[in-house]
């Protein structure tokens, strides 16, 4: 992250608490109910807070460029989650303060004997703790990818409507036209931007397909899927970056799967290529896939990408299939003729599934690249860097100031989280290093 | 180290949030201090007669029991409850409840009825 994308960053979190926030003190204005006591005051500001952070949670997800570039889709996706658990902490939080003050509401609690807009709170808070339950217990409850994305959509619906008619119904500070038209006119603008992405985006990615023109197999039980755009010049891509790959159906299919692109930027013609390694959902499918398939293409999107510094030197360090973003811009420094140096430090478990090992022996070739193969199990003749990449095999084969090159990092998390913490070691600042990690959804 | 980064976004995020609130709430009681310091010098014998017109139907009106239909809780007893103030009362009655419509009363009557339902304390 360089210091415009940091201002932007801190634009985005500006804007991101306006709308948080904003609609939240527009209740003060004139004209007004008057005032309870503090914490009934203090619990529905926290329940109009809430509300609108949930609503919020559909424009972090709508895969705006805009917004996710600063960030990284990584942070984007976390914050995502973490505030789902602020956002729900603060919409329980506003009803026991209210219980708390007078037990006698509790009775608000009784579906069959509750006023509508008392149901109408249950039954938001419900979806809510719902939605959050599957989100954090997905894996353990064995429950599809796709099954939980539907339901993930439905339930984040229930509870911003049946918060919003909550609020109506309640009616203490929506009584003036103008309020309850800002919070309704909110709460549809936040709808929208689902319709936007499950149903406009589509519309216009289904007039932009691509069809698969080779799948090619590469090391370690990974395949290269090359994909060309029909009837549209494609888009442009920046070399790290990534794209939502719809293969069987449209682009209105509920689940698409996120992959790096690993083709060269410098391409004029609009082709692209993803790497995908077999790991056992989607992505054991890959090579099955027939040339000639029909595809679609959601992207390019994601900050991994080179920033245009002026840096001493580019660090690449990849493990696995995290190789992927990483021949994508060695292949793009190769075409331009980039005369910096490079060192890739790829991590493998063993020599035989280095991906693209031949081709980047070639790339020395055509730029001022030092390759650092690091294996789990190396062959007994091995004399290269073995076990896994921490700060003591970053420091042998990086020249000082560390800090002054740009590093680029993906992997499994567990390498990251090491990598992470060796550069932290080495006064790496984190805004010269970008990581993009596989499961950030 | 992102993830972190990430999770410090967040934190803020839910400080600034929850501060704010409490400066909304903290206005809010400020704001309405010298409105609610009026609520006293309202009209009881008004506010009794806008309560046995409109609260009648489901509350019981007056000092003790015997009066209105009983229904709900008696106006008497909402005004023995420790937490009800003349703000919780303006606060109340502002709103639709019951069979009571969103905006019947303007700012005096509700005055009056704020009065009159606190002069019922025992």
């Amino acid at each position: 992250m360089n210091y415009f994308q940091s201002l932007r960053g801190a634009a985005w979190m500006a804007t991101y608490l306006f709308f948080i926030l904003a609609p939240l003190f527009s209740l003060m204005l004139t004209p007004h109910p008057p005032s309870r006591d503090f914490w009934t005051e203090f619990s529905a500001a926290i329940g109009y807070a809430g509300l609108a952070m949930i609503g919020l949670q559909f424009g972090l997800t709508a895969r705006f460029r805009y917004v996710t570039e600063p960030w990284g889709e990584d942070v984007i996706y976390h914050f995502h989650r973490q505030i789902s658990l602020v956002a729900l902490a603060l919409v329980i939080a506003h009803p026991v303060i209210l219980f708390t003050l007078r037990p006698e509401r509790l009775a608000a609690l009784n579906l069959v004997t509750a006023s509508w807009r008392a149901r109408y709170a249950s039954i938001s808070t419900y979806a809510l703790i719902a939605l959050v339950a599957l989100s954090l217990w997905r894996v353990r409850f064995r429950i599809r990818y796709e099954t939980w994305h539907v339901t993930h959509i439905v339930l984040a619906v229930v509870a911003v409507a049946a918060g919003l008619m909550h609020m109506v119904g309640w009616s203490f500070y929506l009584s003036s036209p103008w309020k309850r038209s800002l919070w309704v006119g909110l709460t549809l603008f936040w709808l929208a931007l689902l319709i936007y992405v499950r149903i406009v985006k589509p519309y216009f990615l289904l007039r932009r397909p691509y069809r698969v023109t080779e799948v090619r197999p590469e090391r370690g039980d990974t395949w290269t899927l090359s994909m060309e755009p029909i009837g549209h010049p494609g888009f442009r891509l920046s070399p790290g970056q990534f794209g939502w790959l719809t293969v069987y159906g449209t682009p209105f299919k509920i689940t698409a799967n996120p992959f790096s692109f690993s083709s060269s930027a410098a391409a004029s013609d609009g082709r692209v290529e993803m790497t995908i390694r077999s790991l056992g959902d989607f992505t054991s499918t890959v090579h099955s896939i027939p040339v000639g398939q029909r595809v679609y293409l959601d992207g390019p999107y994601g900050a991994f990408t080179l920033s245009g510094r002026s840096v001493d030197m580019i660090v690449l360090i990849a493990g696995g299939v995290g190789i992927a973003p990483m021949m994508s811009i060695l292949r793009t420094l190769a075409d331009r003729g980039d005369p910096r140096p490079v060192v890739l430090l790829y991590g493998n478990r063993d020599w035989e599934s280095v991906t693209f090992r031949e081709e980047l022996d070639m790339l020395t070739s055509r730029l001022h690249l030092k390759l650092v193969y690091v294996l789990d199990n190396p062959p007994e003749d091995w004399a290269g860097e073995s076990a896994f990449i921490n700060a003591e095999v970053l420091r042998r084969h990086l020249p000082e100031p560390y800090a002054a090159h740009e590093y680029f990092i993906c992997g499994p998390d567990a390498m990251m989280d090491t990598v992470e913490t060796a550069l932290t070691s080495m006064h790496v600042p984190m805004t010269k290093y970008h990581a993009e990690r596989y499961d950030f959804v | 180290m992102r993830r972190l980064y990430a999770d410090r976004l967040v934190l803020f995020t839910a400080v600034i949030v929850v501060g704010l609130a409490a400066v909304f709430a903290w206005l809010r009681i400020n704001e309405d201090q010298a409105l609610a310091a009026q609520t006293t010098t309202g009209d009881v014998s008004n506010g009794q007669r806008l309560a046995e017109q409109h609260c009648a139907t489901c509350h019981r009106v007056g000092p003790a029991p015997g009066h209105g239909s009983g229904q709900v809780t008696p106006l008497f007893r909402v005004a023995a409850r420790p937490d009800t103030t003349a703000e919780s009362l303006r606060a109340f009655l502002s709103r639709p409840h019951g069979r009571i419509p969103p905006n019947t009363f303007s700012a005096e009557q509700v005055d009056d009825m704020a009065t009159y339902i606190l002069s019922l304390k025992p």
